[in-house]
């Protein structure tokens, strides 16, 4: 019997993360969502089965606190563990992002490793 | 005098009883053309740089994402990168740019040892040989300078001292900032006295973007900033250390009551008595009650009214009281007054519910615009 993939649905609008991120957690072998906007990122989550989130906070459309808010309050992936990549460095940004629900918050620039174990702490391997 | 103005005057008219209107119009249709074609010139250059560099960029971008993902990301190279394999002619002025730009975008969102790899890379790639040639030339192009010790700040790329001290000595404070800031991007807290001292002359953008580079390093110490205050020196600086006092909470009354004592109106004394309250400076509390006697000014009684109410230890209630209830006061000030007394809680709570017992329709309504949740407090 195959296991199925783990999928995650990676938020980021600028293009060289979305990439970089891509590649790294490809090559892990995990199976990928990509959303360029909160909008975009909005529809997959009410659509799609995930196991794990990635998002930046400052987005189009809808920004990061609402994406996870409304991922809470939905009804087939309130349970999946999210993790915010962010420019904001600031406490309350940390605090906010913490309060709305999110499980972990990476600092930009990211270290490719890191979020690879960070994402295996969350979910395990793929 | 009047003979050649009246001269003047048959000239012009008969200038236009001729084919003066007929020259005139030529001439402005011939300048209305040459602006419009000038303008036509300059939009069709912008967009074509624009449409080269979009070009340069769509055709070097999936080439060195590629490599920078085979070499540093598989491959988990740190150094000594096959440059030769990109086959890039960075010789060219615009291949050069587009290359440093992207590679400046993966540092930007790439961190850790794998980021440190790419700034191996950039240097690996001559740019730092480049920036560092540039700064030599600082004389010749401010704006190009600033930038190289941008790029050489965000490498980490160690500069000769004898250039460094040239640049912070520099008579273009754009340069000396800049310098500064690579000082403290690439050194940290131990640049700090070095950076300081030299602090002359800098605007207050300027204090704010080093503010900003001070802030964003890694420094949490114990660091004085309140030794660099001067009343000789400008308000930007002043303003600056102020400001990193109450970033890093290092409260130095003493230094701070010397810069509202030397000049009580300066804007350079309001900031002091704002940083007074913003550290909390209980110790100033009644000295602050008496400078709000002495002043004469508005917009330093209300600076000092909005310390006392940030200190918040409840020894000035009474005196806010009694501003608060005084209606041969501005009513700015009485307004301020009652938002200090609410910071002060919950010492002030005892008062507040005598003067709401007692005061007419005039003083509610003052109350209920400062309680109001819209109303944004200091």
């Amino acid at each position: 019997m195959w296991d199925k993939k783990k999928r995650i649905l990676v938020v980021e609008d600028n293009e060289i993360l979305l990439g970089t991120m891509q590649f790294v957690l490809l090559r892990e072998g995990y199976d990928l969502l990509l959303a360029k906007s909160g909008k975009e990122a909005l529809t997959l989550v009410s659509d799609e089965s995930i196991d794990l989130v990635i998002t930046d906070l400052a987005l189009p459309f809808a920004n990061g606190f609402e994406i996870i808010d409304r991922i809470r309050k939905s009804n087939t992936n309130n349970q999946v563990p999210v993790i915010i990549i962010s420019g904001y460095h600031d406490d309350n940004s940390i605090v906010e992002g913490f309060e709305v629900g999110a499980n972990d918050y990476m600092k930009k620039p990211i270290s490719p490793t890191e979020l690879i174990s960070r994402v295996r702490l969350r979910i395990g391997h793929a | 005098m009047l003979s050649t103005l009246v001269h003047i005057i048959r000239d012009i008219r008969a200038f236009f009883e001729g084919d003066g209107w007929a020259v005139l119009v030529t001439v402005a249709l011939l300048l209305s053309v040459l602006f419009w074609t000038i303008c036509l010139i300059g939009i069709a250059f912008f967009y074509y740089r624009d449409y080269r560099y979009r070009n340069v960029y769509s055709r070097i971008y999936p080439a060195l994402r590629d490599f920078i993902y085979e070499q540093i990301l598989v491959n988990n190279k740190a150094s000594h990168f096959p440059v030769d394999k990109l086959g890039l002619d960075l010789h060219n002025k615009l291949v050069g740019n587009v290359v440093r730009h992207i590679i400046h975008e993966f540092i930007f969102t790439v961190g850790g040892e794998k980021g440190q790899s790419l700034r191996r890379l950039f240097n690996e790639l001559g740019f730092d040989k480049e920036a560092q040639y540039e700064i030599r030339h600082s004389a010749a192009n401010m704006v190009t300078t600033v930038g190289s010790l941008a790029n050489l700040a965000l490498m980490k790329v160690p500069i000769q001292e004898k250039i460094l001290d040239q640049l912070l000595k520099s008579p273009q404070v754009e340069i000396r900032v800049a310098a500064s800031k690579y000082l403290l991007q690439v050194e940290g807290e131990q640049a700090f006295d070095r950076v300081f001292e030299g602090l002359i002359g800098i605007s207050q953008l300027q204090a704010l973007d080093i503010f900003q580079t001070v802030v964003q390093g890694d420094y949490y110490g114990n660091y004085m900033f309140s030794q660099w205050l001067n009343v000789s020196k400008s308000f930007a600086v002043n303003s600056l250390f102020m400001d990193l006092m109450v970033y890093y909470q290092e409260l130095n009354e003493a230094g701070l009551w010397a810069l509202i004592t030397a000049n009580k109106e300066s804007k350079t004394a309001l900031k002091a008595i704002n940083s007074l309250g913003k550290l909390l400076a209980k110790d100033s509390e009644e000295r602050l009650q008496d400078l709000y006697t002495e002043e004469s000014s508005l917009a330093a009684k209300l600076e000092i009214l909005k310390a006392l109410g940030r200190v918040g230890q409840g020894k000035s209630n009474d005196f806010l009281n009694r501003l608060f209830m005084d209606s041969n006061l501005p009513l700015s000030l009485r307004k301020h007054a009652y938002r200090s007394l609410v910071a002060q809680r919950p010492y002030s709570i005892p008062l507040l519910r005598k003067i709401d017992e007692q005061v007419d329709r005039v003083e509610s309504k003052l109350i209920r615009y400062v309680n109001h949740p819209m109303v944004h407090y200091i």
